[in-house]
């Protein structure tokens, strides 16, 4: 066998998808239409509030989304490896909780609080994992157990809303750099550089394997246990960092805070698109799907719409967000297909 | 002979396996029984089955959805919306049995559309009565501006709440009926069998004739029921319809169905299972109450104890 | 110095699952470039000797030994790092992945900072494919998009990019078209030292690549032959184990004039293309098929899963649109399907439930379901087939596979339906429950009862079918009766020869 046929016929396939490839595939999946989505919408808000293109507005509205979009980008992993974690609501309350019980004031202070709240969601999400992946037990009810838990460790520490946030953390991570950049909008800029060197690990193609057909993955080779593990954790810790950028923003702590995040995030994640059987998705979708939900509160409810429809407002597009998801995947297939 | 004997030790590790969390249960209450300050009572055993009746009565419902092998989160606002609606109409002077099946049948319908969303649209059932839970709690909010409406009506309270009848209160009654008419429903009539058929193996259920859609959608229908019957009971309990009256019991009713025996997984569990587990968490609530334990702390070992039974009724 | 030991040694190789077992003291040698043929029918335990090699699952007990070393995988990667790898009946490529992600999964090719880089991933991959002869699959496809034959391909591909000491291929030719593409692959692999273990029944591949085989029956090692010395006869004989059921055809002799129970006009849809059959009362009218030559689809059509597009199904005379299988079965279709644990049972509950779960409604009283009648009703149903009436208290999911079947046909015949539509009914079942299976078919006809059977094995249907078709491409290719069905002349239609002594048998019969 000669080698220089070899690479010869190496280089006679693209080893990379060309850009109109790329472009289409972008726009099929759920990035691409999320994205679309997210400008139409902002477009229509700023013909119709002009002050929506001011530094302020996007200050207010990026400080607004990015507990969720960290949050969803948590959910996302799980989701993609197929199973739901209802932990989250649990995590965000406990970690809002803790920083207001104990604020540790200064630059120290705010390290040392993003490392307790992540080394709770780690914790929670180890268990969670444990449970799962170890002891098989179904998602839903494993995550159901520990959201219960820490909801009451919550409850434990603050039996009512009150306490008050490291200065520090409130007002400097809510502020903005250079006078543009929201300092909130690089946490979750971060979250998207990990989720892109994640995506190039052997633990990123796993999860994407494992959520499509875990038989499959198995006989590849892959360590489910492991892949289902990490991914509660590295949730656990998103749900943590959330709960931590929650914390900044409210600068007050509330044993309740997370429990409206628990349909958010699911709300987030089918917008961008991620498919709730496993496998298909991304973690940048769901963070514009968060942006994209929080937008739409925002447009609905400065209109003067009254805030009691909040909840049926969440709900009406969760349910519309799953049916839309399900809609662009037939399309998506068929299409394939062809 | 050796193959002989396998089915029938099969069998018999089945039956411990089922009735393990039953013995961890009793020896729980066994504890209380012993240790904590008048609680061997008949007036204990009446207000802890009185307190988890509204528990046992949703989770007689939800068993029929989780061993379909779906989930209904809307429980806990169905409840607090049909709350709200029954107050409405006894306002409107409506009479109490009238407005009584009139709520019931929104419950019924609600189920209903949630179990065809899941059927007909193929959503997974968690997202779709998620979202109900949330449409709902909005909804109780929104008909009034959040402001609770108050009864009046006695035959109304006296119905779910107040009266008693051969010296047992209405409550424990309601308990009492709903599970005897659950058991059959379940465990003796034939749709019973298509629900743990649904729930086992959905493609043999259809290669057995099953229309397993429509034994979904009824049994969603069958928890939106009961979770608007437990509706009206907390809205006679406190003689008045409030819009969080429900908020987060769907929680302590799967907790009570899991801790019951009854399989997330679908195609397996029981009424009773869930009955006495709801009856369990009560107890359980209660006991630590009375041995001085705050109500947070009693939330993790709820929680902690969701764990333990689904590890150990684990199949 | 002795002979240098086996590639690959397995001695006393016993697996089972709870009650059954699947694998019992199977041994087997592999020299360095030999090819070894396994053979059995379905359930011999082929897949469970497969799955222990490659380290899917760990056996009870005996000992494997790879070149003299004890060998003992834990893992799928574990058996690849000692240089064994398969290639999977059931294809273990992802869909959501690209065809190189698929090839070098889990490790794929590094950039930089020690990030998987997709280029370098597709660049390895494309000289894999270029040194397999797949330069028409392109690295950065998507599996979903590619066919089953070139699924097939990569899944082999990757095997042997892997195997280099020892290559396990799984029923590799199900879905290929150009086998000769897969005999040479194999024959420069064993060249280079790779000992190949083959997997297959289909007698003529093995026969063209293989010297020595090793016979599985009921999950035991019967023999191991030399193929040149062995006719295609002495070999189905140790394969289904012929003594045993020598109790002949089917001695019943079937009045032609009967009326007609399930008749096909012509019914073309779901791939089938124009299919004409009809079955008498009384009757048991064998199809026998390769895989996907249709059978699967006319069984789906049959009982409303997959829509005809054209043509006509009557049943007893009035035409049916199956719907549904609930819909068939109202009409008199009651069907038996193919994978016992995903299509038949429920685990969870007992088996006189599982029997009666289709009629429940009919053996119900005021609406209630009384225990006492249920099992009445549920051991009236598995008299006809044997079924000890004991077992009907126990979970269904802790009987035996070939008690599970009993009770799923059971559940078949107690529908009421006039026609049977049986799909395979005898598969991984032991000798004992066969014939069973074999009387309980044979009563329901001779009672009146029609039966549509199709079966993998042909021993089945020239024992039990009074008329036997044969499904090739997806449309009715021959038709055999009586004593025309028989073996060899089912073998040369099955693969559409037509132009042979059975052309003449069918005319003459037709």
């Amino acid at each position: 066998m000669s080698i220089l046929a070899t690479k010869a016929a190496a280089t006679s396939h693209r080893l990379a998808p060309s850009m109109p490839a790329r472009a289409k595939a972008l726009l099929a999946s759920g990035t691409g239409i999320i994205i679309v989505l997210y400008i139409i919408l902002y477009g229509l808000y700023s013909i119709w509030d002009p002050t929506a293109l001011t530094a302020d507005t996007v200050l207010n509205l990026t400080n607004n989304a990015v507990p969720l979009a960290i949050a969803a980008a948590g959910q996302t992993l799980i989701v993609l490896s197929r199973g739901f974690d209802l932990s989250v609501a649990g995590v965000i309350s406990l970690t809002n909780v803790i920083m207001a019980a104990y604020p540790l004031d200064g630059p120290l202070g705010a390290v040392e609080s993003l490392a307790i709240c992540l080394a709770i969601g780690g914790v929670v999400g180890l268990v969670n994992g444990f449970l799962v992946a170890v002891l098989r037990l179904q998602s839903i009810a494993a995550t159901l157990a520990t959201m219960i838990i820490c909801q009451g460790l919550s409850l434990v520490i603050l039996d009512a809303p009150g306490g008050t946030v490291a200065d520090f953390i409130s007002y400097d991570l809510t502020d903005v750099l250079f006078g543009v950049i929201p300092i909130s909008g690089l946490f979750v800029a971060a979250v998207v550089v990990l989720w892109m060197i994640c995506r190039r690990t052997a633990f990123g193609t796993g999860l994407y394997v494992v959520g499509a057909d875990e038989t499959a993955a198995h006989l590849s080779g892959i360590n489910v246990k492991r892949v289902r593990i990490l991914s509660f954790v590295i949730g656990g810790m998103l749900y943590g960092l959330a709960g931590f950028m929650l914390s900044a923003q409210t600068a007050t702590g509330n044993p309740n805070a997370g429990a409206s995040f628990l349909m958010l995030t699911f709300a987030a994640v089918a917008l961008g698109g991620t498919s709730l059987s496993g496998g298909r998705g991304s973690v940048i979708a769901s963070i514009i799907g968060a942006a994209t939900l929080m937008l739409l509160q925002k447009v609905l409810f400065a209109g003067g719409v009254s805030s009691f429809y909040t909840g049926i407002f969440q709900g009406v597009v969760l349910v519309l967000a799953v049916v839309f998801g399900n809609v662009v995947t037939h399309f998506v297939e068929r299409r394939g297909a062809t | 002979m050796k193959s002989s004997s396998m089915p029938m030790r099969a069998s018999a590790m089945n039956f411990f396996r089922d009735h393990i969390t039953y013995v961890i249960f009793l020896a729980i209450t066994l504890y209380f029984v012993l240790f904590a300050p008048h609680f061997a009572s008949v007036s204990t055993a009446s207000a802890v089955l009185r307190i988890t009746a509204i528990v046992s009565v949703m989770a007689i419902g939800m068993t029929f959805v989780i061993i379909c092998g779906e989930i209904d989160l809307s429980v806990g606002s169905v409840a607090s919306f049909s709350g709200m609606i029954g107050a409405l109409l006894l306002d409107q002077s409506v009479p109490a049995y009238v407005a009584a099946l009139l709520v019931l049948g929104a419950g019924a319908s609600i189920g209903a559309v949630s179990g065809v969303l899941v059927t007909k649209l193929r959503i997974p059932s968690f997202l779709v009565t998620l979202g109900m839970l949330s449409i709902f709690s909005g909804l109780a909010l929104t008909i009034t501006g959040t402001r609770p409406v108050s009864i009046v009506d006695d035959d109304f309270s006296n119905l779910f709440w107040n009266g008693s009848f051969l010296g047992m209160q209405a409550p424990i009654w309601w308990t009492i009926v709903l599970t005897a008419v659950g058991y059959y429903l379940l465990h003796q009539m034939p749709y019973g069998r298509r629900v743990y058929a649904t729930g086992g193996n959905a493609v043999a259920a259809r290669f057995s004739g099953v229309r397993t859609d429509g034994v979904k959608i009824f049994a969603f229908a069958i928890s939106g029921m009961t979770a608007s019957l437990a509706g009206l009971m907390l809205a006679a309990r406190s003689t008045a319809g409030n819009p969080s009256l429900g908020a987060g019991l769907e929680l302590d009713v799967i907790a009570a169905v899991i801790i019951g025996g009854t399989s997330l997984f679908g195609g397996y569990g029981s009424i009773v299972g869930s009955v006495v587990g709801a009856i369990f968490i009560g107890i359980l609530g209660f006991g630590l109450l009375v041995l001085g334990l705050s109500t947070s702390i009693q939330e993790v070992i709820k929680g902690a104890i969701i764990i333990i039974a689904v590890s150990l009724n684990r199949r | 110095m002795s002979v240098s030991p086996p590639r690959l040694q397995a001695v006393a190789v016993t697996k089972s699952y709870g009650a059954t077992t699947a694998l019992e003291n199977v041994s087997l040698d592999l020299a360095a470039g030999e090819v070894h043929a396994v053979l059995g029918e379905n359930g011999a335990g082929k897949s469970t000797l497969v799955k222990i090699l490659s380290g899917v699952i760990a056996p009870n007990s005996g000992q494997m030994r790879l070149d003299g070393a004890v060998y003992a995988p834990h893992s799928i990667l574990h058996a690849r790092q000692a240089g064994v790898a398969t290639a999977f009946q059931e294809l273990s490529l992802a869909p959501n992945l690209t065809v190189a992600e698929a090839l070098l999964l889990p490790a794929m090719k590094r950039g930089a900072f020690g990030l998987v880089s997709p280029y370098q991933t597709a660049r390895a991959a494309a000289e894999i494919l270029h040194r397999y002869r797949l330069d028409d699959v392109s690295p950065i496809a998507g599996i979903a998009s590619l066919s089953l034959a070139h699924r097939q391909r990569l899944e082999i591909a990757r095997a042997m990019h892997y195997a280099e000491k020892v290559l396990i291929l799984d029923e590799p030719t199900a879905a290929l078209t150009d086998v000769e593409w897969l005999f040479d692959l194999v024959r420069s692999t064993t060249a280079a030292g790779t000992a190949v273990l083959y997997i297959s029944h289909r007698l003529a591949e093995v026969r063209t690549l293989c010297k020595q085989a090793t016979v599985l029956r009921n999950g035991r090692s019967v023999a191991s032959v030399g193929l040149s010395d062995a006719s295609d006869a002495d070999i189905f004989e140790l394969m289904v184990g012929r003594t045993e059921m020598a109790h002949g055809r089917r001695t019943h002799s079937f009045a032609r004039e009967t009326r007609s129970a399930l008749e096909l006009n012509n019914v073309t849809g779901a791939k089938l293309k124009g299919v004409t059959l009809d079955v008498k009362e009384g009757e048991i009218v064998g199809i026998a098929a390769l895989e996907g030559q249709g059978q699967r689809e006319l069984f789906r059509t049959l009982v409303g899963l997959d829509k005809a597009t054209s043509g006509q199904i009557l049943v007893g005379g009035k035409p049916v649109q199956p719907k549904s299988p609930r819909h068939a079965i109202a009409a008199g279709l009651s069907f038996l399907p193919e994978e016992r644990k995903v299509e038949g049972i429920f685990s969870t509950l007992s088996t006189a439930a599982n029997i009666v779960l289709p009629v429940i409604q009919n053996i119900s009283r005021t609406g209630f379901v009384w225990p006492a009648l249920e099992r009445h009703s549920a051991a009236r149903a598995s008299e006809g087939v044997e079924l000890n009436p004991r077992y009907l208290d126990f979970r269904i999911a802790d009987l035996s596979g070939g008690n599970q079947q009993k009770a799923l046909l059971a559940r078949a015949m107690f529908t009421g339906a006039r026609t049977l539509l049986l799909y395979d009914p005898t598969r991984g079942v032991d000798v004992g429950t066969k014939q069973a299976i074999y009387a309980a078919i044979q009563a329901f006809a001779d009672r009146g009862g029609s039966v549509l059977l199709y079966s993998s094995e042909l021993t089945e249907l020239t024992r039990l079918a009074d008329r036997c078709l044969v499904l090739y491409g997806a449309r009715i290719f021959e038709q055999f009766t009586g004593e025309a069905i028989e073996e060899r002349a089912l073998v040369a239609a099955l693969t559409g020869h037509s132009r042979d002594p059975a052309k003449s048998k069918r005319e003459a019969a037709a």
